[in-house]
């Protein structure tokens, strides 16, 4: 099994005659993804690669049946067209969009949290079940399926991890980026609750970095209900406090939003701790290597 | 963007709620020209001004005309005065905290509150204890009469027909303007209304193309007031609209993603260097970017060498690479290129960096190495 997506995920695709929606279409179809159907306004009746475009969503779904959707509608339009996602009723919205007004995304995540819509972004990679499906846009090559479950604010430090630990022969059941902040749909909490149920992730790598404290609630639920191994690295250890470093939500503004605080309380609520990337295979082969029964947390202190 | 706090201030004026009178001077000169006494601020970005010595309630025009003479050019905190606001001073007998914020816990606008405000707030707020109380706003319900008299009592206040008002047209402001945070500190309740004596707001640049006139102005304003101490290639980055971050080595840095771009500048630090910077092109980079980006983290004339660390995710890497040898193509007697590519189009772009006798890794670690080992002279 995955979390949020599987091999059956039947996807539609907002904003699929953009360039950049086209040529991820393709790729996402490429990673196996079932892409049933694509909306622009206006472009109703045109063919992207074998998938059928309508105007709306509500047209789409006369024809077609669709579970989630991936949104590649930029900023200024990116509101509506979650709205009209949600109002769809999709389980699943994928909000690549970057630069999306934080009341606009305040106004979707409220709506979403009504209907019952679960949202990963914005700003976000999205998420890969490596030879299942993927909704996103990750590089695929360098995954692959396993039972290491990675969850992560950046994209690019999860491609990483993923290419070092499919380097070393470890799979991943599932790959999902939150995104960058300062809002975000899907917490840490939210996927590492996920993973925990999921029958096939057997280890749980947790990405993190400076800024905010959104680490301090993911630590508290491992310590409550994580009953899986989890292995954390927080990124910025020698980033200077004040400086946004590359995400909005990546400023160091107060003791709990650096480093070693969140470290330290992941270390507090039983995590593995990897000082550095390199650590991670070896601790994550190390743990992989133990008997099923004995996957647990490290002792509390 | 942070505002200043006369600009903050203005928007508070349109938008109903009490500040004291006021004025901005745009020279020290103008200082002796006020009713006295007043209180002379700064207008810097950065809070903690009191402490810094930037405010001061003077009760002569001499005395005024000095202050003003001293502060002008002065940094604070990192930025140069070029302009004073004088107000009327207040005196009151409470001191209150209150912000309204984008609260990145629950997604929602959430009211801080607290009845100890003044200059000691962040002392009380950093302790979160039961002296500050968090109030969250439900979008969908909007502002109701029961979240005012909750406010109310976690101030320790009636919750007046005068204390309703001022917080509706606060929040009105907060949805109207699209702020990320107001806060008024101190905010008091003065001849019979509740007035704020200073005011932080920043605003959501993201939603800028809703509302030109109102960032027309206030933009074209910080381009004269705001002045920050930066160095060429800070400059450079602003212009260019990078995300450039000064730091103190010698290892220049550019990344094409945030947490490769973090990891890169730790691992740094771990090998025993120190990075000169940290620079991130962001997702949808060509090679105009790349190029841009090298030229910003080269104008530091620290960098003794040069660690671009990429994996391509949207970027493709034989944009990266094209942009890269251009660049070097160009310019000549620069410090040692280091280049990690992997991902998207990798092997085009490693043959095009071969071509250009780039030294390129696919490994992190290697490179990360290699360069260091570069700038110990290796």
């Amino acid at each position: 099994m995955t979390i949020l997506i599987n091999e059956h995920t039947r996807v539609l695709v907002q904003g699929i005659t953009g360039t950049v929606g086209a040529f991820q279409t393709r790729i996402m179809q490429a990673a196996g993804t079932r892409i049933v159907a694509g909306v622009t306004p206006g472009k109703g009746g045109e063919e992207i690669h074998g998938v059928p475009v309508f105007n709306a969503l509500a047209e789409a779904r006369e024809i077609c049946a669709f579970d989630a959707a991936i949104s590649f509608v930029p900023g200024r339009f990116a509101l509506d067209a979650a709205l009209e996602a949600v109002s769809a009723g999709v389980r699943l919205l994928v909000q690549l969009t970057e630069g999306i007004p934080d009341h606009d995304v305040m106004a979707l995540l409220r709506y979403a949290a009504d209907k019952g819509t679960e949202v990963l972004g914005p700003d976000t990679p999205g998420v890969l079940s490596p030879g299942k499906s993927k909704l996103g846009v990750h590089p695929d090559a360098m995954f692959m399926p396993g039972p290491v479950g990675i969850l992560s604010k950046s994209g690019s430090l999860s491609y990483e991890v993923g290419r070092q630990l499919t380097r070393r022969g470890i799979g991943q059941s599932t790959v999902v980026g939150i995104g960058g902040g300062p809002l975000w749909g899907l917490s840490q909490e939210k996927i590492l609750a996920k993973f925990n149920q999921d029958p096939d992730t057997r280890v749980i790598v947790l990405l993190g970095e400076v800024g905010g404290t959104m680490e301090h609630d993911a630590a508290a639920f491992i310590r409550r209900h994580v009953t899986k191994p989890v292995v954390a690295l927080i990124v910025g250890r020698t980033a200077p406090p004040g400086a946004r470093m590359g995400h909005a939500g990546a400023i160091i503004e107060g003791e709990r939003a650096t480093a070693s605080s969140k470290l330290q309380a992941l270390k507090a609520a039983g995590a593995h701790i990897a000082d550095s990337v390199l650590e991670i295979p070896d601790r994550v082969g190390a743990i992989l290597k133990m008997d099923a029964p004995s996957f647990q947390k490290q002792k509390r202190r | 963007m942070r505002l200043l706090e006369f600009q903050a201030k203005r928007l508070f004026q349109e938008a109903g709620l009490s500040v004291p009178a006021g004025r901005l001077l745009r020279s020290p000169l103008a200082a002796r020209e006020l009713s006295f006494p007043v209180v002379l601020k700064a207008q810097v970005p950065v809070g903690g001004r009191g402490k810094a010595g930037a405010v001061k309630i003077l009760q002569t025009p001499p005395a005024a005309l000095a202050f003003a003479e001293r502060l002008w050019d002065a940094d604070i905190k990192g930025y140069y005065v070029k302009s004073l606001y004088a107000e009327q001073p207040i005196a009151a007998d409470a001191e209150y905290y209150l912000s309204l914020y984008v609260d990145s816990c629950c997604n929602q606008p959430v009211f801080m509150t607290t009845a100890a405000g003044g200059v000691d707030v962040e002392a009380a707020t950093a302790g979160g204890g039961d002296a500050v109380q968090f109030t969250p706003v439900d979008t969908t319900l909007g502002l109701r009469d029961f979240t005012i008299r909750a406010l109310a009592r976690s101030l320790n206040v009636s919750a007046t027909a005068g204390f309703s008002a001022f917080v509706k047209a606060l929040y009105r402001l907060f949805l109207e303007t699209e702020a990320t945070l107001i806060e008024i500190n101190p905010l008091v309740f003065s001849e019979n209304s509740w007035m704020c004596l200073d005011a932080k707001m920043m605003l959501d640049e993201k939603s800028a193309w809703r509302h030109p006139a109102m960032y027309r102005r206030l933009k074209s304003e910080q381009e004269t007031l705001v002045a920050r101490k930066r160095t060429p290639a800070e400059e450079r980055a602003l212009s260019e609209g990078l995300n450039y971050v000064r730091l103190n080595g010698a290892v220049g840095l550019i990344a094409d993603g945030a947490g490769t771009g973090m990891l890169t500048m730790d691992m740094v630090a771990d090998a025993g260097a120190r990075a000169a910077n940290f620079c991130e092109m962001g997702g949808l980079s060509d090679a105009q970017t790349m190029s841009r980006a090298m030229a910003v983290v080269l104008s530091d004339a620290r960098v003794k060498v040069l660690l671009i660390s990429l994996i391509g995710g949207m970027t493709r890497m034989d944009q990266m690479a094209d942009g890269i040898a251009q660049y070097l193509n160009r310019h000549e007697c620069l410090p040692p290129v280091v280049v990690r590519m992997c991902g998207t189009m990798a092997e085009e772009g490693c043959r095009t960096l071969r071509r250009a006798r780039v030294a390129v890794f696919e490994d992190l670690e290697t490179a990360v190495r290699t360069a260091v080992d570069r700038w110990n002279g290796e």
